[in-house]
């Protein structure tokens, strides 16, 4: 798996708006794409696309996914930015269970680092 | 390994709290009740998963029915949690990856997320269409 990083640069208020906005909408979007660029990263299939699917309507697998996301494939985008690595996935169960775009947003913002 | 067990408690969870939630609570009610989704308590608006636990509750019932009244995946996320269960179940007992190909299956992921983007859209314009912006917002905490 040596593909080229799939782009997908948003704004982490964009996130936030346009979630709210489409009521919830964007996040299925959001997660496939997030999805796609995770996977690249991880240079493995961590998420899998029903997973980023289901995170965009159901609650136990939207914790699943920011876990994964924040445990095995963060820690691979801090690696590849050479920034300090840190492990985000407890912060982030916590804010997918009460804020899941605040959580988007961290994800999101952290993504768009690859692109610097 | 770690993985499959946290997707096996997550997929028991899917099943288990709907059941527990018709034990303590009964359905009576059931839909004017206050939703925990942060979108619908922000804005009264339903996000694309805002009644599957009731439509699982419903299937407990046997009420097939108004289950898929009150979400058309809910029936089928009862399905996927238990296939979840079962598979993740076999990958640890026999280390080894099953269904690989259709869970990274690129084409399948947009023709369902295409299925639940144009649900529920036209949830919401059923929404908007039967309620004033009064009655949406007392579905919200602003109420």
């Amino acid at each position: 798996m040596n593909n080229p990083i799939p782009e997908f640069r948003v704004n982490p208020i964009m996130v936030l708006l346009l979630s709210v906005i489409t009521c919830g909408l964007y996040l299925i979007y959001w997660n496939i794409k997030v999805a796609e660029v995770l996977n690249e990263v991880a240079e493995k299939e961590v998420i899998s696309f029903p997973i980023a699917i289901f995170s965009g309507c159901c609650m136990p697998v939207n914790l699943y996914f920011y876990y994964l996301a924040g445990k095995e494939c963060l820690p691979k985008v801090y690696e590849r930015i050479r920034e300090k690595n840190k492990d985000q996935s407890v912060l982030l169960l916590v804010l997918g269970f009460l804020f899941p775009m605040v959580a988007a947003m961290i994800v999101q913002g952290d993504i768009n680092k690859l692109y610097d | 390994m770690r993985r499959n067990i946290y997707g096996i408690a997550g997929s028991i969870t899917i099943l288990v709290v709907p059941f527990f939630i018709t034990l303590t609570s009964g359905l009576e009610g059931i839909e004017a009740k206050q939703s925990l989704c942060p979108i619908k308590m922000a804005t009264g608006m339903p996000c694309p998963g805002c009644g599957v636990t009731k439509s699982i509750m419903f299937l407990y019932e046997g009420d097939f029915w108004a289950s898929l009244g009150f979400h058309l995946f809910g029936p089928l996320v009862v399905v996927a949690a238990i296939i979840a269960i079962v598979v993740l179940s076999l990958e640890i007992y026999t280390k080894n990856t099953y269904l690989n190909n259709i869970l990274y299956n690129k084409r399948l992921t947009y023709v369902l997320a295409t299925i639940l983007t144009v649900y529920h859209l036209s949830r919401l314009i059923v929404l908007i269409s039967e309620n004033d912006f009064e009655s949406i917002l007392q579905q919200s905490i602003w109420a």
